[in-house]
Order: C-alpha cells, then structure tokens, then sequence
C-alpha cells in the first residue's frame, strides 16, 4: 500500500455517521502505527481492536478539527502508550499478577528484523513519530497533535530518530537479528 | 570509517516503508465484534463493584455475628450486643 492512502481515503468521513466505512479504510493504517511502537503482532492486533472499540465509543465526541484518521491515530498512540506504561509497570511489580508479555517480543528477538531491532533503540513516541512522518506522510504539525507535543520539537526529533536507527542498521549483524540488547534504555525514553 | 558504513537517510526510510508495509493483522475482526465487546465494556466494573459490595456487606454481617457471639468477652462487648438485638 502506498503511504497514506488509506489517510486520504478517510478523509472528510464522520465517524459519527461513517463509522463502518472509517473501520475499513484506516484499521491496517492504525494497526500499522501501534504494531511500530509495541513492536509485537499479537498485541498489536489486540491493541489495534481496543483502539477502535475506544474510537467507537467517542465517536459522538468527535469535533472536525482534525481529519478523521489523525484522530484516529492520536487514539492508537494514546492506546499503545497506556499499554506499553502498564507493561512497565507489570516488569516492576515482585510478584506477578499476571504473565506480561514484553517477555515474547524480546525473546524472540532473534526473529526481528534489522529495522525492528533499530525502531526498538527508539522510544516509543519516537517510533510513532517515524512511522507517521515516513509511512503515513503526516506533516510536523499533525504530528505533534497527535503526539501532544509541540510542533517546533517534532522535525528535531524525527531527524535525532533517523540519525539513531541508521547508527543501528550499522551496527545490526548480517543476516538480520536484532542488534540491540533487549535490557537497553531506548533514545528518548523521557520524552 | 565508521560514518561512511552508515546507510543514508534515504535508505533509513526506504527500509522503514517496506518493513512497515509488511506488517499487516492476521485477522480483521467485524466491526460488530468490536462494537460488542464495548458494548459489554460496562459488564466488568459494574460486577467488580457489586462482588466488592457484596463482600463488605458479608464482612459486616459476619462481624456482627462474632459480636453478638462472643460479645461478653471484650470489653464493652455487652453494649454493643444491646445496640445490634435492640428492637
């Protein structure tokens, strides 16, 4: 698929009304947006329902400032966020409540590719960030609405993004595989 | 040099595209899945706070009963005991 065209393809849809229609075109779009920053199938696809069922539910809410699918995305970043906050948090807790599963992603690194081992040296707004400006050809400044940061600060940290995965993709071995310990803070971590 | 092994920016993003246009769900659940499970989004408070509610009300009932079982026993005990069978 071509970069964004599911985007224009939603455009001037109303989720209040075209909801079914706004589900068909964009759910690959946002499945493709969490998948980059959870970095795992399987959650992503649960993730990408819950985004939907969210967006289903506030669609009412919904105000025409932005074009449908960006608010759609602000929803799958807001989502995958909370997720990856609580997966965090699950890591830290002693005893286990329940079976986290970051554990999957990263033991199956060795089944990543080069360009999943590089976006895991991001963090995850900054994952978001490179997939919606590269693939999904958002501008800096629907970006930063969707990423609730300012406009000024979104081109520096695509191009810190870029300059930290082609340090990666140096470094990957041949072959593919990850080339990034799991256990190492990703760049932007505090951002 | 070490610079010079790292791929250009273009091929950062040509990399990017086509891992990114990979990725795709393995399934695409029906729109009426989805609006059933919010539809049902409710279900899980309102049960957690009703088994909740339902359990403080059993702890009160049972401590009512030790009171009025053992109430002679601690002290101030047949006070209450005359609070909790008075009429």
């Amino acid at each position: 698929m071509a970069s964004g065209e599911g985007r224009a393809g939603s455009r001037g849809l109303d989720p209040a009304t075209q909801f079914p229609l706004l589900y068909e075109r964009e759910y690959e779009s946002v499945f493709r947006t969490v998948r980059a920053m959870v970095l795992d199938q399987t959650e992503a696809e649960d993730l990408t329902q819950e985004v939907f069922a969210r967006a289903y539910r506030a669609r009412l809410r919904y105000r025409p400032t932005a074009p449908p699918g960006a608010w759609l995305h602000r929803i799958a970043v807001n989502t995958a966020l909370s997720h990856l906050r609580r997966r965090k948090l699950a890591r830290l807790l002693p005893v286990r409540l329940y079976q986290a599963p970051d554990e999957r992603a990263y033991a199956r690194s060795e089944a990543r590719t080069v360009v999943e081992a590089a976006l895991a040296a991001l963090s995850p707004k900054l994952r978001a960030a490179v997939v919606l400006h590269y693939f999904h050809d958002y501008s800096r400044e629907e970006i930063a609405a969707i990423l609730g940061i300012p406009s000024g600060t979104v081109a520096s940290r695509i191009a810190k993004a870029v300059a930290v995965m082609r340090r990666a993709l140096s470094e990957a071995p041949p072959g593919g595989g990850a080339g990034r310990e799991p256990n190492s803070a990703p760049v932007g971590f505090e951002q | 040099m070490k610079v010079d092994e790292q791929p250009s920016e273009r091929d950062v993003i040509e990399l990017l595209r086509a891992e990114v246009d990979a990725w795709r769900p393995q399934d695409v659940p029906s729109l009426v899945e989805v609006i059933r499970r919010v539809e049902g989004h409710w279900r899980r408070p309102v049960a957690l706070a009703s088994a909740l509610g339902a359990a403080v009300l059993a702890a009160v009932l049972l401590v009512s009963v030790l009171l009025l079982a053992v109430g002679p026993a601690i002290p101030g005990g047949e006070t209450i005991r005359s609070h909790l069978i008075a009429p």
